[in-house]
């Protein structure tokens, strides 16, 4: 039975999430905040050194403090000293370094104590005696054939690619041909909340471990460490202050499950964010070549694309990343010439890992930068250039997969160059006292995001009705503050006809919780309250086939809404949810029902090369921005900024403005001012006074235009949108920042000082 | 954090006897913005820590005979919300608003700013331009420095062991003074300054008559450009005159490369900025 939109009663409305209020006041309980009778202190001793080799460790002086009750080295883990992570990497990481650190951070002990005091001071009385090894820091340099081995199996962790046409003969057609090479930096996730929890075994010998995470199924590769079956290992995760990918997959869960499991006590870990920024995974940074041609009408003729990866010490999520990475490169643009090459490294950095858009905010900033340079090339209008090579629905992707939904280009584009027209409106006290010598410009982008893994794996829910008609929301996928929660529970209610508060749920607890998922790559809407629906869809039509009979009526024209069942057209006559679920529940039908999604991993043909590199649907979009270049200085200002994406269905319109903003926000910081600076493996930027996330006072006018084409895979049509507004801003920022100064911004962040040194010198310092 | 004694005194008198023959195990704490980072990253290890926050008496703002007094226990948000600074001590008060972010500035003294000595210190800058002076007191008396005096190099002070900053003053601007600041940072809250510019003009029709120029973040101290400021003097301003001063600042600056900038940046901002802030405070038209 399709879902009618018509009579729907909260589709569409923008509730708030539950625990705003909670989490503005300070209330809301985090990891960092429980504290168990008995517990113990935990820390870890790291690396800081890139690459070293560990001649002696002697942690017998830790030892023998009192109040120490566990010293750890990788000789004590029970199980296999493998983080593991992400199936199919090289399981190439260690939980605590055996011999060899290979990046800055790297845990070497644990210690576990009665007091964080002698923590700390069981942490100094270990010796370590490390031979220093120059680090490896330059992926290019990695790439070489004499480089030195960061890993035995080699540098190159995958090296993907594929080719359609011609690209030779394409060039050969082109009027225009641009190369340009970009660079991104490493960006940290920078969630407010800092990696903790704590870690204990229950007498059932079952390790009980609540951390903030975004994907609670890691407990198997927590049982694998501690050498124990999947059943005996149980992940709660709490509401979690923020993961932009950072916590998908372990951080120091797999050290707490090895500290509890030791000491047979509850024990804590904390990380301030020194040690949560010098030990973390960031976003990798990429070294992009495109080289693109069009014909004399502006046609793309042959699309180049080059990617180098710096995937840091340890492989990750780095496979993952770049098969999605190809899938990227190729772009929204029709092209019948097309090569895709790409090529991920080992380096002695800081690891890259998942951040939100995994790979494409990267990837569309160098792709639209080139957009840009070749419709200047040309002399065309940039959104002319694009309405004639955009892909349209029915068209495919180079990779070979067709885009069977909505394809909005020209729709977001405008609707954002509107939104920014409004945008400045709102900014029309500051702008008049701008110096008339600021350079000011309009820059544009388009993007394409993926949402839905085609990876064959099952997402699960369940919905409870109880004998008064309220029902219980059982779903394993954690919330990390963008309303994962707030959605499967709008969904339920839409679906079962119950007014908001007569939903509960139950989330996040990798045994109580049917398995859904990881919250990332803005799958969590299509993945966890798509089986709720699917869970919810049968329970309503037991309730509606109750109702028809109680109220002598054809099923269809049955409505539930607002916890009473009544034949459309006359809502007084009804009947209350209460006395359904007794009635549907004599008639046999199970008041638990199970939902289950599976996105399948059919290839489309000529796509086997590509394969992996496809989701089950894009989101589309657009972004107009305009800026204020201060032609002395280089300062950048934003002066507002518009934004438009066809998100398919606005369930909750209020939560796609607030991640439409959010990642605008965020977008900024990667644009303008976010840089880990790494030097010789270490992030030199490790706290938040050298680590610039933008502030309140950095945030510009901000209108965000939705569009609602009914065209998507979630529940009623919905499209991912968790990360699509971060992983345009980039592209778009310095769109406008390339006209303004005259010169093609090639590397991120734009910092004033480059922008100074390319007015002065006519060309993007690298 | 290492454990210490905690003393809080409440009165200067019983301050200056607590910390009396104990430096340099002792440390001050006022609003403790840079102190407790330095102690939980262990860098500073003291024996005593010593609060200054309970003397009251050294937390005041207020004009007697000609010169605005500030108590060294003054927050910045203190200075932000006096309509005494905003009038009479403009230039100060347009480095309180940039000041970190609120928090920071509930907290935070112009005592510690000043005897912290960072090379970006905000309040530095103008209290610099301002020509103010730093009273200190210890159980043997009292004495009085200028500030382009106090600072002894890169987070080095004056202050000798014993001593406690009381107070920060400076004379009221003649009326007309022309007054202009600037911080550079690289975002508009929470930023530690790239470059600093403040700058204080007399005039007599075109010509300057007095001139005051301070930086902050471009040597291993704030400090006041005295030759660039020695090109205006007695001269009449015009935008040559304006080029050579600015050309003369950048020339005296002596910046290092870190994290948030390079050398040349700095040096090129420098004298950017002290062109803009003078020509600004002249409505002068700027030619470039
Ligand atoms: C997040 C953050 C943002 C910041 N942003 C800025 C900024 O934008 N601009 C800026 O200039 N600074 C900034 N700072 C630095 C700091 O806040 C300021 O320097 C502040 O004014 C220090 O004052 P305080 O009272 O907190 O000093 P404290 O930390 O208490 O003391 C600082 C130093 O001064 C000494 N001291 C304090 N009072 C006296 C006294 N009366 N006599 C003698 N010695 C004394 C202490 O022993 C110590 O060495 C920032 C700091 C943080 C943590």
């Amino acid at each position: 039975m399709p879902f009618d939109k018509t009579t729907a009663t909260l589709l569409g409305k923008s509730i708030p999430q539950p625990d705003s209020l909670e989490k503005a006041v300070g209330e809301t309980l985090f990891s960092d905040d429980i504290r168990l009778p008995g517990m113990l202190w935990g820390l870890a001793l790291r690396s800081p050194f890139a690459n070293a080799r560990i001649r002696r460790l002697d942690v017998s002086k830790a030892k023998a403090l009192p109040g120490v009750r566990a010293v750890l080295t990788a000789r004590d883990i029970p199980g296999v000293n493998r983080r593991g992570n992400m199936p199919g990497n090289r399981d190439d990481q260690p939980v605590l370094v055996e011999d060899r650190t290979r990046a800055v951070g790297d845990p070497i002990a644990l210690v576990a104590a009665d007091s964080s005091e002698t923590a700390k001071e069981a942490i100094s009385a270990i010796t370590v005696d490390y031979e220093q090894l120059a680090p490896v820091e330059d992926p290019l340099v990695s790439l070489e054939p004499d480089a030195p081995l960061v890993d035995e199996e080699g540098n190159v962790i995958g090296d993907l690619g594929y080719t359609r046409g011609d690209t030779e003969k394409g060039f050969s057609m082109a009027s225009a041909i641009v190369e340009e090479t970009y660079r991104t930096q490493f960006a940290e996730h920078a969630y407010l909340e800092p990696e903790a929890g704590v870690a204990w075994t229950d007498p059932g010998d079952v390790l009980h471990i609540r951390c903030g995470t975004q994907w609670v199924e890691n407990f198997r590769h927590i049982a694998r460490i501690l050498g124990v079956s999947h059943n005996h290992v149980r992940i709660e995760s709490p509401l979690v202050g923020g993961g932009f990918g950072g916590k998908i997959f372990m951080t120091i869960e797999p050290l707490l499950a090895l500290l509890a499991k030791a000491t047979g006590r509850p024990v804590r870990m904390a990380l301030t964010r020194e040690e949560s920024i010098l030990s973390s995974t960031k976003r990798h940074p990429y070294i992009l070549r495109y080289k693109m041609g069009a014909d004399a009408d502006g046609r793309l003729t042959a699309l180049l694309a080059d990617l180098v990866g710096d995937v840091g010490a340890y492989s990750d999520a780095s496979p993952v990343i770049a098969w999605y990475s190809i899938g990227f490169l190729g772009g929204h643009y029709r092209c019948k010439n097309v090569q895709v090459h790409s090529r991920f490294v080992l380096t002695n950095n800081p690891s890259g890992t998942a951040m939100r858009g995994v790979g494409s905010a990267q990837i569309t900033f160098a792709l639209e930068g080139t957009m840009d340079s070749l419709a200047e090339k040309l002399g065309m209008d940039p959104f002319e250039f694009r309405k004639r090579n955009h892909l349209s629905k029915g068209e495919s992707l180079s990779t070979g997969q067709p885009l069977k939904n909505a394809v909005f280009f020209s729709e977001t584009w405008e609707a954002a160059d509107k939104a920014l027209d409004r945008a400045l409106l709102r900014n029309s006290e500051e702008i008049p006292k701008l110096s008339p010598k600021v350079l000011r410009a309009r820059g544009h982008a388009s993007n394409m995001t993926g949402y839905g893994r085609r990876h064959g794996h099952l997402s699960q829910a369940q919905v409870s009705v109880q004998f008064d008609g309220s029902a219980v929301v059982s779903v394993g996928v954690a919330d990390i503050g963008s309303g994962q929660r707030l959605g499967c529970q709008q969904v339920a209610a839409e679906v079962l006809g119950l007014p908001m508060d007569k939903v509960t749920l139950s989330t996040s607890d990798s045994q109580l919780n049917p398995i859904a998922g990881m919250t990332a790559g803005s799958r969590t809407f299509l993945n966890a309250a798509g089986p709720v629906q699917r869970a919810a869809e049968p329970i309503a039509k037991a309730l509606k086939e109750a109702a028809a009979s109680l109220l002598e009526a054809r099923i269809d024209d049955i409505i539930l809404a607002d916890g009473k069942a009544f034949v459309k057209g006359s809502p007084s006559v009804n009947v209350p949810h209460a006395q359904l679920v007794p009635a549907a529940a004599a008639a046999g039908t199970s008041l638990t029902q199970l939902g289950t999604l599976k996105i399948e991993e059919d290839l489309y043909p000529g796509e086997e090369t590509a394969h992996n590199a496809g989701w089950l649907d894009y989101t589309f979009g657009g972004m107009a921005v305009e800026v204020a270049v201060d032609p002395q200085t280089g300062q950048v200002m934003l002066l507002g900024l518009g934004i438009s994406h066809d998100v398919g269905t606005a369930v909750n319109p209020q939560i796609v403005v607030g991640q439409c903003e959010g990642g605008v926000v965020q977008g900024m910081g990667l644009a303008l001012t976010e840089d880990c600076c790494v030097k010789r493996g270490k992030a030199e930027a490790h706290d938040f006074s050298t680590y610039l996330i933008p502030t309140s006072l950095d945030i510009p006018s901000i209108e965000v235009a939705i569009l609602e084409s009914g065209e998507g895979e979630g529940p009623f049509g919905a499209r991912g949108i968790g990360e699509p507004p971060h992983n345009i801003t980039p592209a778009a920022i310095a769109s406008a920042v390339s006209r303004a100064i005259g010169v093609r911004v090639t590397s991120l962040p734009i910092t004033p000082e480059m922008v100074l040194t390319a007015l002065r010198t006519g060309e993007w310092p690298h | 954090m290492r454990g210490f004694d905690f003393l809080s005194p409440k009165s200067l008198i019983a301050a200056l006897r607590a910390i009396d023959g104990k430096a340099p195990t002792c440390k001050l704490l006022a609003g403790g913005t840079n102190v407790i980072p330095t102690l939980r990253d262990g860098t500073l290890k003291p024996r005593f820590v010593v609060d200054l926050g309970g003397i009251k008496a050294l937390n005041y703002i207020r004009e007697k005979q000609g010169w605005i007094q500030i108590g060294a226990l003054t927050t910045i948000r203190d200075l932000l919300n006096s309509p005494l600074i905003k009038k009479k001590g403009s230039l100060l008060w347009e480095a309180t608003h940039i000041f970190a972010g609120p928090l920071v500035r509930n907290r935070a003294t112009v005592g510690g700013n000043l005897a912290d000595a960072s090379p970006a210190a905000d309040t530095a800058v103008p209290l610099l331009a301002l020509g103010a002076r730093v009273k200190l007191r210890s159980l043997k008396g009292q004495r009085t420095v200028p500030l382009n005096r106090f600072f002894a190099g890169y987070q080095r002070t004056v202050i000798k062991p014993g001593e406690i900053v009381t107070e920060v003053t400076f004379p009221v601007p003649a009326r007309g003074r022309k007054q202009s600041y600037y911080k550079l940072g690289r975002r508009n809250a929470m930023a530690i300054s790239v470059v600093s510019v403040a700058v204080l003009l007399q005039m007599k029709g075109k010509i300057c008559t007095d001139t005051a120029i301070a930086l902050g973040a471009v040597a291993p101290t704030p400090l006041r450009v005295e030759k660039a400021e020695g090109i205006l003097r007695g001269k009449k301003v015009d935008l040559e005159l304006v080029k050579h001063c600015a050309q003369a600042a950048a020339k005296s600056v002596k910046p290092i490369d870190d994290i948030r900038a390079s050398a040349d940046y700095r040096r090129t901002l420098c004298e950017v900025l002290v062109h803009r802030m003078i020509c600004q405070s002249l409505g002068l038209e700027d030619a470039d």
